[in-house]
């Protein structure tokens, strides 16, 4: 095997994890992975990435991700979980089945960019920098998302705690 | 003296993301041992990662590269050499493009089958003569033939105590393969649907309200089974039923 599908090869479970924290299918994981392998060997042909190879997969992945989100048709108009807790009834009977998603609604609450830079960084488990480059953002745009991204959770599910206590 | 730079956020951050180097390891741990409000900070931090991880887990499988991978031949200026590297971009673009519609993303997925629901709804309680296959009168049959078909354990959720009688149910096709429809019936003949599909979910519970014109629904989703519930009837009522139906499907 060569040096370069060894190396993709490796990046793959942490794509595969990252790919899945993004479309929260296990299907849909393996065929963006798939896909972003496919690519990153067709790619091979015409253009060597410099430097390590994962933060370029973890951003072609991203892309193939969004490109097709974006070609899907149009969304009825749904609302959040959290819009749903306004209503008098609601909820708090759902409580202890929820309590296993407790941190997927608190993701579901940061805004996107905050949760793209949480999900590249832990789930990703890109560097900082690397996040940066994946994202095109300077690195201390990057951290004060991250900053925010935490302390938002940290409010969420602290209020949470609160609201589970009653 | 021993340390005058001042430990910052960003190496906080770095510290839970184990992205600093040993020795500022050491400062932030001293710097946290002096200040509890950071530490409990940082503790906070840390649980976040593990639940998040937690949240999305390794791939059971093992991927693998896919099978047309690199070809073993060199870039040699032979027009074999050429022949083959088209065909292998064909092949690419071929399998890229087939792999397109494959990519079906969750959100999307859930429009659809919210979709399915309330037409199917639109569709059978409209019915006056056969709005049910089986009827409640043999729900045990009715339940064993729908779990049978849809590939998962259901039943039928009683909800007497809030004024719905079952009629009975049927089974759809719906895209993402066989579905169970169950009817229930108010004293005024109001009829509401509950919709269950198979599906491997996340286990991220969604639970989202959809208003079509005066058709209310409610989506939401366990570990085996997607489910709407589809009614003509107040967004509290509503509300009221689709609790009522999970905390008794939990």
């Amino acid at each position: 095997m060569h040096a370069y599908q060894q190396e993709l090869q490796n990046c793959l479970p942490d794509l595969w994890r990252y790919a899945y924290a993004l479309c929260r299918n296990a299907d849909t994981a393996d065929d963006l992975v798939q896909d972003c392998a496919e690519r990153a060997l067709r790619k091979r042909r015409l253009w060597r990435p410099t430097g390590p190879l994962k933060p370029w997969l973890i951003k072609m992945i991203r892309n193939i991700y969004l490109n097709d989100l974006r070609a899907r048709r149009a969304r009825p108009n749904t609302i959040t979980m959290d819009q749903m807790t306004n209503q008098p009834i609601a909820v708090d009977a759902l409580s202890d089945r929820l309590a296993l998603s407790e941190t997927a609604r608190a993701l579901s609450a940061l805004q996107e960019d905050q949760r793209d830079v949480l999900l590249l960084i832990v789930v990703g488990g890109l560097s900082y920098k690397d996040a940066a480059i994946s994202l095109d953002i300077p690195l201390g745009t990057l951290m004060s998302r991250l900053g925010r991204a935490r302390s938002k959770l940290r409010e969420v599910t602290s209020q949470d705690a609160k609201e589970g206590v009653q | 003296m021993t340390d005058d730079v001042k430990i910052t956020d960003d190496m906080l951050h770095a510290f839970v993301d184990g992205q600093l180097s040993d020795k500022e390891m050491a400062r932030v741990e001293v710097y946290l041992n002096d200040n509890p409000q950071s530490a409990a900070e940082v503790a906070d931090w840390s649980a976040q990662n593990e639940a998040i991880l937690e949240l999305f887990p390794v791939p059971t499988k093992k991927p693998t590269l896919p099978s047309n991978s690199l070809p073993s031949v060199s870039y040699g200026r032979s027009w074999m050499a050429a022949a083959a590297s088209i065909a292998l971009l064909c092949v690419g673009m071929g399998v890229g493009w087939y792999g397109r519609g494959a990519i079906v993303n969750d959100v999307e997925l859930v429009a659809v089958l919210v979709d399915e629901a309330i037409a199917a709804h639109t569709v059978y309680t409209a019915d006056p003569h056969r709005p049910v296959e089986v009827a409640a009168n043999e729900e045990a049959l009715l339940v064993r033939w729908l779990s049978k078909r849809v590939g998962s354990q259901l039943a039928a959720p009683d909800l007497r105590a809030q004024g719905f009688e079952l009629v009975g149910g049927r089974l759809l096709s719906v895209s993402e393969g066989p579905a169970a429809q169950f009817m229930y019936e108010d004293k005024d003949k109001r009829r509401i649907t509950l919709f269950a599909v198979k599906g491997v979910t996340a286990r991220v519970a969604s639970f989202s309200y959809q208003q079509n014109g005066a058709i209310g629904s409610f989506y939401w989703a366990d570990e085996n089974l997607r489910y709407t519930i589809v009614g003509d009837i107040s967004r509290s009522n509503l509300n009221t039923l689709a609790v009522q139906v999970y905390n008794q499907l939990s």
